[in-house]
């Protein structure tokens, strides 16, 4: 009996990166897997893999800015898998600008990608996961508990994250559900290695951002999902766990 | 170990490590010996209650699974010395040390205008002298296995709780020491972490004895919307951020504590 026999698991962002090394890992250990992404393709490619090893999933691509496509990714979840036991809300973007340079637009989209996906697409799962007695699991960022300059929005959107987290977790405290969040360092994803760096950033200003061990791998963010989400993780509710090499310790 | 042949994922991703850990005659220690074993582990089983330690060490040779095992050293974590000797002595018995799980801890409740300098300073020798003293005398060994270290902290150092100002100071100085050593060995390929654990069914919150005339207004925080929880979830967490699994975890403080610091 592996851990996630017999669950069902509604990802978002597993086109690529920590979206997609979450989806492989819980799909190993038995998890039926419904992959959300906005990218057809990688969310494509992460299917076929699955498939290919063994695993059970199935997509839709879906752009979570949408309230209405969040709430219609978590029925046709249900519809198709029977229910929903984890929801991790993993997709995610970030950039860098100087405060001055952030428009109207910047702001908007780093927001609704960011934190009202995540908040309309767990308003959706909700229903569906108390009645499984499952899991939320929010991938938040170590720019959520700590300043970290040129990525003011980022800070923001993941400083929101997390308290939302807490506040949720609060509000379902006396239901037999778990809501966490995870706060990663930086991981080597195509959202790091897309990352672009100011050209006049001020590095003395980034290098209390920038970790002294290496970049995580996504792998390593799954695993601990896989424990986060797990029955061994039964009394873990509105934490959030720093995965990070150490960073926000100092 | 009903409760962990039912969840656990069994990996035995112990095999061939050596883990000492303190207070393991009852409560979280003991689960986390049975856990550690259980998977593999050589456990250097270390507590002052010399009976206690005594039960659990039959308890794990019943449950020790591909190669775990327990020995015991009786000892007082309050002297450095021996926290020294100790550490000694594990690794002259094993050859190696992996993970380091400081767990001993006292606490009791208490007006603060009541507590004695005997109190104070005994609750300190215990919770902080004991966790920075194994910590000392187990770094070179934890260098040079590439292995890793677990403190106890708990809710209570973030938390004001009324009638719990030694214990709060303590583990408030348990999560800053943790991620004092993450940040001094953030360069060599070990970690260090901690675990802060809420309310717990173990024997220490069972003989927990209310101040006399109680402000339970005060206590208010404290006051948990879920059932206590099980040691065995704790143990669950340490076998996991003692692991591989957890690699990039370091200087991390993870609450365990069913939403009780949340708000």
């Amino acid at each position: 009996m592996k851990r996630y026999d017999n669950k069902v698991a509604l990802l978002t962002g597993v086109a690529s990166g920590i979206g997609r090394a979450t989806a492989q890992r819980l799909a190993a250990e038995g998890a039926c897997i419904f992959g959300l992404d906005i990218d057809e393709q990688g969310l494509a490619a992460t299917e076929a893999q699955i498939l290919a090893d063994g695993g059970k999933m199935s997509s839709r691509v879906t752009d979570v800015r949408s309230v209405d496509e969040c709430h219609a990714a978590a029925q046709a979840c249900v519809e198709a898998c029977g229910g929903i036991d984890i929801l991790g809300n993993i997709a995610g973007i970030a950039n860098q600008r100087h405060v001055h340079q952030v428009t109207e637009e910047d702001w908007d989209l780093m927001n609704d990608v960011n934190l009202k996906g995540v908040f309309f697409l767990t308003q959706a799962a909700l229903p569906h996961i108390i009645e499984r007695e499952g899991n939320i699991i929010n991938i938040a960022s170590n720019a959520g508990l700590m300043g970290q300059a040129f990525t003011v929005p980022y800070c923001a959107t993941k400083g929101a994250v997390v308290n939302m987290t807490k506040a949720l977790a609060m509000e379902f405290v006396k239901h037999p559900i778990r809501i966490n969040a995870i706060a990663p360092g930086g991981v080597e994803t195509s959202l790091t290695a897309n990352f672009k760096v100011l050209e006049d950033a001020d590095y003395s200003l980034m290098a209390r951002y920038t970790g002294v061990r290496p970049s995580s791998q996504p792998e390593q963010i799954a695993s601990l999902f896989a424990f986060l989400a797990s029955d061994e993780a039964g009394n873990i509710h509105g934490s959030i766990v720093s995965a990070d090499g150490g960073l926000t310790a100092e | 170990m009903s409760e962990q042949s039912e969840t656990a994922f069994t990996d035995h991703r112990y095999v061939g490590k050596v883990a000492a850990v303190t207070g393991v005659a009852s409560g979280m220690g003991r689960c986390i010996a049975l856990r550690l074993a259980s998977e593999g582990a050589t456990v250097f089983g270390m507590d002052i209650n010399a009976e206690g330690l005594d039960e659990v060490a039959t308890e794990v040779a019943d449950a020790a699974a591909a190669g775990g095992a327990m020995h015991t050293r009786v000892i007082d974590i309050a002297d450095p010395a021996e926290c020294h000797a100790a550490i000694a002595e594990c690794v002259a018995q094993h050859g190696r040390l992996d993970v380091l799980g400081n767990i001993a801890a006292t606490s009791w409740m208490k007006h603060a205008i009541d507590v004695t300098t005997d109190d104070w300073r005994k609750m300190f020798a215990i919770n902080v002298d004991g966790t920075f003293f194994m910590c000392q005398a187990a770094l070179p060994h934890i260098l040079a296995s590439k292995g890793n270290i677990i403190n106890i902290a708990s809710n209570a150092a973030f938390m004001g709780s009324a009638y719990l100002v030694p214990y709060c100071a303590t583990k408030g100085a348990v999560v800053q020491m943790t991620r004092a050593l993450a940040t001094e060995f953030v360069k060599e390929p070990i970690r260090i972490n901690a675990i802060a654990p809420g309310g717990t069914d173990t024997p220490m919150n069972r003989d927990y004895q209310l101040a006399e005339n109680t402000d339970f207004k005060l206590l208010k925080r404290s006051m948990a919307f879920r059932p206590l929880d099980k040691p065995e979830h704790i143990a669950a967490l340490f076998a996991f951020l003692a692991s591989a699994e957890a690699a990039n975890i370091h200087g991390a403080i993870i609450n365990a504590d069913s939403g009780m610091t949340a708000t």
